[in-house]
């Protein structure tokens, strides 16, 4: 089932949690809603699935309007963010829920729901649980039930809110495959809402970065991460340095660094904010760019703190396990800085950028000082 | 030498955090006696004389002044009082406590405050209020009879006056555990295709049971005890308009002391019973908030 979301708003008195937002999911996708909280991807999802209705705009399954049709008849599928599963029920009861509630001319029988209730529990790895009482389940039990539950009523689209976010790291990352084989096994059009940029990019087709009831940026995980639209997109996903620089005719100038040659910015002139992620700075041996503070050799990237010499700034550099050499490299080198990749914006909206996402996950406005 | 002084240390430590405590055993035998002497005085003793004067002249007496009409028309009515204002109330709670948590809606605080009126005033101007509307001065009273309806005086009203003191018991019972609860579980199930009355049935009632039970059985003692309102609305006709608690008092004033005793006694064991009642539902009712929680971690 493909879905449409036509300029769709929806406000919360003066708050708008969403402004005028258009999305098409093609069918059998898999698409990531990704944002901070307060971004509006949960408002979208429930208005897709029948459980909020917009101000102003249209929602389209299979190209009909569904804004007439309730939650019921829209026959989405819906994992909530803590499960929502019915406490005084087995997972059996859980999972046979959706198809014993339907009119007796479209129910199963009894045998026929306990076989596909069984079935689903098996698929989701669970079946050995079917009497127990969902209040005796784990976390990631719970998970499945909530999964399997939504299955259970067959839906060609299945949305889930959060789906990872209440589980610790381990069951989360198996869990997070799992998905993704289920949804190709299925082929159902799939949309889950989260603020995890990484599990955002490992399992989506696509992500739609949301901020501030907007959407920032559609594309797949490589196009989001390797090129963002905006200083928000830039500041949500993954760690970034942003450094004063001056823009002459296309050459780009950061005090303190050498900028790759190659590089031309020749749609901007002036004064603007460089966006530089921290794998994209190489060191050299010439001296004078910055000194090394820390150093974190604890995996397959190496992770630095260089204080720029001339500003002061501390910015960060990752450098691949390969390249570090524990014997010429320690906190006091003092190493050369070269930017292999970069984007510049005005430095009226990255300073918007960094305290919309401050804003958004409570963190501290950082930004370069002049 | 140290050791001693450690030890010596130890103890006067441990007299003072006794001492802070309130443990000292002198106390703690003067905070018993004083507790459960209070308990004796003023609960238990009047309990058991209500039901030693009931027995006073033997069990032959206690079931012949129950059986008297005047007194088994008091039971009747009082029955029949219950059991209507206590169903009414029970929907009426249900759905009230329903609006207030599971929709946004201005004044809702409003409704809340109003729920809780008939806690604040005093059953007597309740009883007024509908004596000011139906008597035969009130506001309705020309034209109810002109048409023949007798609410004042009457059943009806004694109904009336019972189901406004006994109001808030179900929904104020209803409204935190409700609130608790959220509205989640009842998404989930319209989502997976169930209607209105199938989520209120399969979901939302079964997770409200306990408490609902717990405020009917608070409903109903005070339906079946209610003095002060229903006194005003009744006009005290024996045989006709008597609950218990009014029988209860002509027949003491009469000084006929086992009859009013031995009516007294049934409302005495309605007492106990709501109370054993109450202790097993705040059991289950604990027992499914710890498991509610659990889920919920």
């Amino acid at each position: 089932m493909s879905i449409e979301i036509s300029h769709v708003s929806r406000r919360y008195g003066d708050f708008a949690a969403l402004d005028d937002v258009s999305l098409s999911v093609a069918k059998g996708e898999l698409i990531a809603l990704l944002g901070p909280s307060g971004s509006g991807k949960t408002t979208l999802l429930r208005i897709v699935a029948g459980l909020d209705w917009p101000d102003g705009g249209d929602v389209l399954l299979d190209g009909k309007s569904v804004l007439d049709h309730g939650a019921a008849e829209r026959g989405v599928g819906f994992v909530f963010q803590h499960y929502a599963l019915f406490r005084h029920m087995s997972v059996f009861d859980n999972v046979a829920f959706g198809l014993r509630v339907r009119p007796s001319a479209t129910r199963p029988s009894k045998a026929e729901i306990a076989d596909r209730v069984m079935k689903l529990l098996k698929l989701v790895q669970i079946d050995w649980l079917a009497d127990r009482s969902v209040t005796q389940l784990s976390g990631g039990q719970r998970q499945r039930v909530a999964l399997a539950r939504a299955l259970a009523i067959e839906p060609e689209v299945l949305m889930l809110d959060e789906p990872f976010g209440a589980l610790d790291a381990k069951v989360r990352k198996d869990l997070r495959r799992w998905l993704r084989r289920l949804h190709d096994e299925m082929g159902m059009t799939t949309v889950f809402v989260t603020h995890d940029q990484e599990e955002a990019l490992e399992l989506a087709d696509r992500v739609v970065v949301m901020g501030q009831g907007h959407i920032e940026q559609i594309g797949s995980p490589h196009e989001i991460y390797a090129n963002p639209a905006n200083p928000f997109v830039f500041e949500f996903l993954g760690s970034v340095n942003k450094l004063p620089c001056n823009v002459a005719k296309g050459d780009v100038g950061i005090e303190g660094l050498v900028v790759d040659s190659a590089i031309r910015m020749p749609e901007f002139d002036g004064r603007g904010t460089a966006y530089v992620r921290p794998h994209d700075i190489e060191l050299t041996s010439a001296h004078g760019g910055g000194t090394v503070r820390l150093i974190a050799a604890s995996g397959p990237i190496v992770k630095m703190d260089v204080e720029l010499d001339k500003t002061g700034q501390v910015i960060e550099v990752d450098l691949p396990l390969h390249r570090y050499n524990p014997a010429t490299l320690t906190a006091g080198t003092s190493v050369g800085l070269v930017v292999r990749r970069l984007k510049v914006f005005p430095e009226a909206e990255a300073e918007a950028a960094a305290k919309a996402v401050a804003q958004a996950t409570g963190a501290e406005v950082s930004l370069p000082s002049p | 030498m140290p050791a001693d002084l450690n030890a010596v240390m130890s103890r006067k430590a441990e007299i003072r955090r006794r001492l802070l405590l309130g443990e000292h055993i002198l106390v703690r035998a003067i905070l018993l006696f004083l507790g459960l002497g209070f308990l004796l005085a003023f609960i238990l003793v009047p309990l058991a004389a209500v039901f030693m004067e009931a027995f006073g002249r033997g069990w032959t007496a206690y079931v012949a002044a129950l059986s008297e009409p005047a007194a088994a028309a008091s039971i009747r009515l009082t029955l029949l009082v219950a059991a209507i204002s206590v169903p009414l109330n029970l929907v009426f709670g249900v759905i009230a406590a329903w609006a207030i948590t599971k929709f946004e809606f201005r004044g809702k605080s409003f409704l809340i405050t109003l729920i809780d009126l008939p806690f604040s005033v005093s059953p007597v101007i309740a009883g007024l209020v509908f004596v000011l509307m139906f008597g035969l001065q009130g506001w309705f009273g020309p034209w109810l009879s002109d048409n023949g309806i007798k609410i004042i005086f009457a059943v009806p009203g004694i109904v009336l006056a019972t189901i406004f003191v006994t109001f808030p018991f179900v929904a104020r019972e209803l409204i935190p555990l409700m609130q608790e609860q959220g509205t989640e579980e009842e998404e989930a199930a319209i989502v997976l295709g169930a209607n209105g009355w199938q989520t209120f049935f399969y979901v939302t009632l079964p997770n409200i049971k306990w408490g609902l039970l717990y405020g009917v059985l608070l409903c109903n003692a005070r339906a079946m005890g209610e003095f002060g309102a229903v006194s005003v609305v009744s006009g005290h006709i024996r045989g006709q308009t008597n609950t218990m608690p009014l029988q209860t008092e002509i027949l003491y004033n009469e000084y006929n002391i086992v009859a009013a005793f031995s009516v007294a006694s049934l409302l005495a064991l309605l007492a106990l019973v709501t109370l054993v009642a109450k202790s097993v539902l705040e059991w289950r009712l604990k027992a499914a908030h710890s498991s509610h929680s659990g889920h919920a971690a």
